[in-house]
């Protein structure tokens, strides 16, 4: 071995640090004299985390001040609500159907508040804003019960606004009965004309001498749902006990002496 | 080792105030660690470690309700969430380089200002040299320990190693600190 060699050997031996020695610099307990540069270093190395807190950016300080949260810090993710499901999906949709489904959104937004502006549900000053924004000239909904009562086949006027506004004129609002008729009454709105078919095909079968002159039409609780009457009771709903064998949920039904014709109201 | 009670033993009380949201209790947290996280990835080089510290809180800060522990748990996850927040970094600035600007590059020292640069104050840029000359994984352990005050089986948890090879990495980290000292002759 050269005098080199054995330098170098001595001076490696001399950085070798043991666990020991090292828990001890890491502490900050005393070392033995030639490891005292290094732990030195090793306590300026500490010193640089005892500085000033450093400036919070605008999220965090926001987070301090509450902001985005109501309440105690949640444990965990948090569940995904309805909104949170729907966003998700949509989140999973691809381009194209992303720009779809926006263009559908907002389609709906613009006829959904101009529907209720034109419809007078909303407040004055809101409606006037709508209607500045939407100016779409929609009938007044009064304007078809008016002519569903012109269609009327016995020429009787028939309870304004029935379909549209739930009321039902003279009739019981519940039962839709004509207390002075003593029979069930049909509006006879837009599917009337349906009806009216239905009987004269009965009319048209072997079946027709036996065809009544008088029909009972009776209109299921479920028309409700039907367009002309988004909100309100049912235009006509029978009393069950009027009505042997006959099923409160089901459609429009004509009975003709046994021979039965169901139509659809819408 | 005092590092691990900055809380001046109210760290529970303070842990339970935050997670409550009480803005003062979340801005205790903050004020009290992030020196030592700053500090932490400033000496691993960070970009932005000022920023980077503040996504470390966010992070931390919105989910006290998924930790169980004290603070050394505590100091423990939180660098944890630091580590890996600072590879990201890398990893960001590694697919999109970033220019150093100029007057972030200290001038070398002249050759004849040795025994002014000697008795000059030790600095924080100087810890920092010191700590770049170490190999990646030696200054992980050794910051993690220095600054993050945590024991080897938590470093060994953090950087995905086991407790021996942690204390290996320390035992070559000190050494390699040890020799680049004696070899600049200018205590610390």
């Amino acid at each position: 071995m050269s005098g080199a060699d054995d330098h170098g050997h001595k001076m490696a031996h001399l950085w070798l640090v043991d666990d020991e020695t090292c828990e001890a610099i890491t502490r900050g307990d005393d070392v033995a004299p030639r490891f005292a540069p290094l732990a030195t270093a090793a306590r300026r190395i500490e010193a640089v985390g005892d500085g000033p807190a450093p400036p919070a950016s605008a999220e965090l300080r926001a987070l301090f001040a509450g902001a985005g949260r109501t309440g105690p810090v949640a444990a965990g993710p948090r569940p995904l609500g309805p909104t949170g499901q729907v966003s998700g999906r949509v989140a999973s949709l691809g381009l194209g159907a992303k720009v779809a489904l926006g263009v559908s959104v907002a389609a709906a937004g613009v006829v959904g508040i101009a529907g209720a502006g034109a419809a007078g549900v909303l407040p004055d000053p809101v409606r006037d804003v709508v209607d500045f924004i939407c100016p779409i000239d929609l009938p007044e909904p009064s304007t078809p019960a008016d002519e569903r009562d012109d269609r009327s086949p016995d020429g009787t006027t028939g309870p304004r606004g029935s379909g549209s506004d739930g009321s039902l004129g003279s009739a019981d609002p519940a039962t839709g009965r004509d207390p002075a008729a003593g029979t069930t009454t049909t509006p006879a709105p837009g599917p009337a004309p349906a009806a009216e078919d239905g009987l004269d095909r009965a009319t048209e079968t072997p079946a027709a001498p036996h065809v009544p002159t008088t029909t009972t039409t009776i209109v299921g609780g479920e028309d409700a749902d039907a367009p002309d009457a988004p909100d309100g009771p049912p235009s006509t709903t029978p009393a069950p006990s009027d009505v042997p064998g006959h099923t409160p949920s089901a459609p429009t039904t004509v009975v003709a002496s046994g021979a039965t014709a169901t139509t659809g109201t819408g | 080792m005092e590092q691990r009670d900055r809380f001046e033993g109210r760290f529970d009380a303070v842990l339970a105030s935050a997670r409550d949201g009480e803005p003062r209790a979340l801005a205790e947290i903050f004020t009290t660690l992030s020196p030592l996280v700053a500090g932490y990835l400033r000496l691993q080089g960070s970009r932005e470690p000022d920023d980077l510290t503040s996504d470390v809180f966010v992070g931390v800060l919105r989910n006290l309700g998924s930790f169980t522990g004290d603070e050394s748990d505590f100091r423990s996850w939180l660098f944890t969430i630091a580590h890996r927040r600072l590879l990201d970094e890398r990893r960001r600035l590694a697919r999109r380089p970033v220019p150093e600007p100029l007057d972030s590059v200290p001038e070398a020292p002249a050759l004849d200002d040795v025994e002014a640069e000697a008795s000059r104050s030790i600095t924080d840029e100087r810890v920092r040299r010191l700590c770049e000359s170490l190999v990646p994984d030696q200054r992980d352990v050794l910051l993690l320990r220095l600054l993050g005050g945590l024991t080897v089986d938590e470093v060994a948890a953090t950087l995905g190693k086991t407790s021996g090879a942690v204390k290996a990495l320390q035992r070559r980290g000190y050494g390699a600190l040890s020799r680049r000292l004696q070899h600049e002759g200018v205590p610390l």
